[in-house]
């Protein structure tokens, strides 16, 4: 019978994946949330249903949450020496930070990429 | 001996002449005659608001006075025949046949001179048109252009996709107009150390840029370029990492407009990013009208 000893190294790198994701996630909305919903009420703009849900405060909360507790699951699993759980832990940490990040990009994305030129003839003389 | 056609001055016609010559006891015009109507009376009275003629009629003493009567009236209306059959319509106001009533000489004088018609056409100037006024130009030169907010994404462990998402905010310096332009875009990026997923901009400073015609700000709607420089950013402290935004809509090739500088090289605001370099091309799109700027830009 063989057995296979492999190291914690592999969830330890995910879970700084995982973290560094979810920092920049905390940043993105604390810096570029605010911004946007400045130029929005600014310039009245018409923005999607996803981008919306993306600037909501509560996405980040629940993301956040959900993130730091399989984190912290996968280091407490690894502390215990339970290397199976700590490694779907942090994968599933990974997983929901790589998806909260994607969709707050297509959210910022959207508007973008569907929103109408609006002619300047249109507008009236300041 | 009398001319064909003697002109006519010092007169407030137009133009005036005396048609003389017209064979005796008729009342046939002369090709002589029908040139000078068709090329000096009747272009005349073509151009002028309102024109009218007036026609004289003569006859030689020689003859019976009542026949000179009638045929001094037949000759106006030889006259007056062949300018409404070029015009179609004419307003003749003054029709005098004034047979051998002035006519000088004995009773048997048939001089050309007095077997004639006097033409006179009036009328007034068509009034200079008026100037329009130049038509103010629709866009200005000056234009200023900065980051509201932005995001680029480049998945962590895998080298090399892009994509890129920001907002700008350019303004027209001359009309103190602003609009918001979003810029969507793909591309690659060099890897970095830090697999960060996302990076991110807020608002930066403005970065002023001029275009060498006149346009407006939609004229900057089309495809565009952006190139991200080595650099990092960790909140407010931020080392390199200019974005560059090179315009290419369709507008502005059509005009044959350039921007100085061709690549707008512009800082961003405070954020979170870690960026060895990149290129992505994609749309730069007016996303809100052209507003009035309220208070400072």
């Amino acid at each position: 019978m063989v057995t296979v000893h492999r190291t914690a190294k592999l969830e330890l790198a995910i879970l700084v994946v995982s973290a560094v994701l979810l920092a920049s996630l905390v940043s993105g909305y604390l810096i570029v949330i605010p911004a946007m919903r400045e130029m929005i009420k600014e310039f009245d703009m018409a923005v999607p249903q996803a981008t919306r849900i993306a600037l909501n405060v509560k996405s980040l909360v629940i993301v956040a949450i959900t993130a730091a507790t399989l984190m912290a699951g996968a280091v407490h699993c690894l502390r215990v020496g339970r290397r199976n759980p700590a490694l779907i832990f942090a994968g599933l940490s990974l997983l929901v930070t790589l998806a909260a990040s994607t969709f707050l990009f297509y959210a910022v994305s959207l508007p973008a990429m569907t929103s109408v030129v609006t002619p300047e003839t249109q507008t009236p003389d300041p | 001996m009398a001319n064909d056609v003697q002109g006519i001055t010092g007169t407030p016609a137009i133009v005036g002449a005396r048609l003389g010559n017209i064979p005796t006891a008729k009342s046939t015009l002369l090709p002589a005659h029908l040139a000078w109507l068709d090329t000096q009376a009747i272009p005349r009275v073509k151009t002028r608001i309102a024109p009218w003629i007036d026609i004289i009629g003569y006859a030689s003493r020689k003859g019976d006075v009542a026949f000179n009567q009638r045929v001094s009236f037949q000759r106006c209306e030889a006259v007056k025949n062949h300018i409404r059959l070029r015009l179609g319509q004419a307003e003749f106001n003054v029709e005098n046949a004034k047979g051998e009533t002035e006519s000088l000489g004995d009773e048997k004088n048939d001089d050309g001179y007095w077997r004639a018609v006097e033409v006179y056409v009036f009328g007034f100037q068509p009034p200079e048109p008026i100037a329009k006024p130049t038509p103010s130009s629709p866009g200005s030169r000056q234009f200023k252009i900065r980051i509201r907010m932005g995001v680029s994404a480049s998945p962590p462990f895998l080298s090399g996709p892009q994509g890129d998402a920001y907002y700008f905010e350019v303004v027209d310096v001359t009309r103190r107009l602003h609009a918001i332009f979003g810029y969507a875009g793909a591309g690659l990026a060099l890897p970095t150390f830090l697999p960060s997923f996302l990076s991110l901009s807020g608002t930066g400073p403005y970065t002023n840029f001029t275009t060498s015609r006149s346009e407006s700000l939609s004229s900057f709607d089309g495809p565009a370029q952006f190139f991200g420089d080595p650099g990092i950013t960790i909140g407010p402290a931020s080392a390199g990492g200019l974005v560059r935004l090179a315009l290419e809509s369709r507008t502005l090739v059509s005009h044959v407009t350039l921007l100085n500088p061709s690549i707008i090289p512009i800082s961003g605001g405070a954020g979170v990013s870690v960026t060895a370099a990149s290129a992505t091309r994609g749309v730069f799109r007016m996303l809100t009208k052209a507003v009035p700027i309220v208070g400072a830009p």
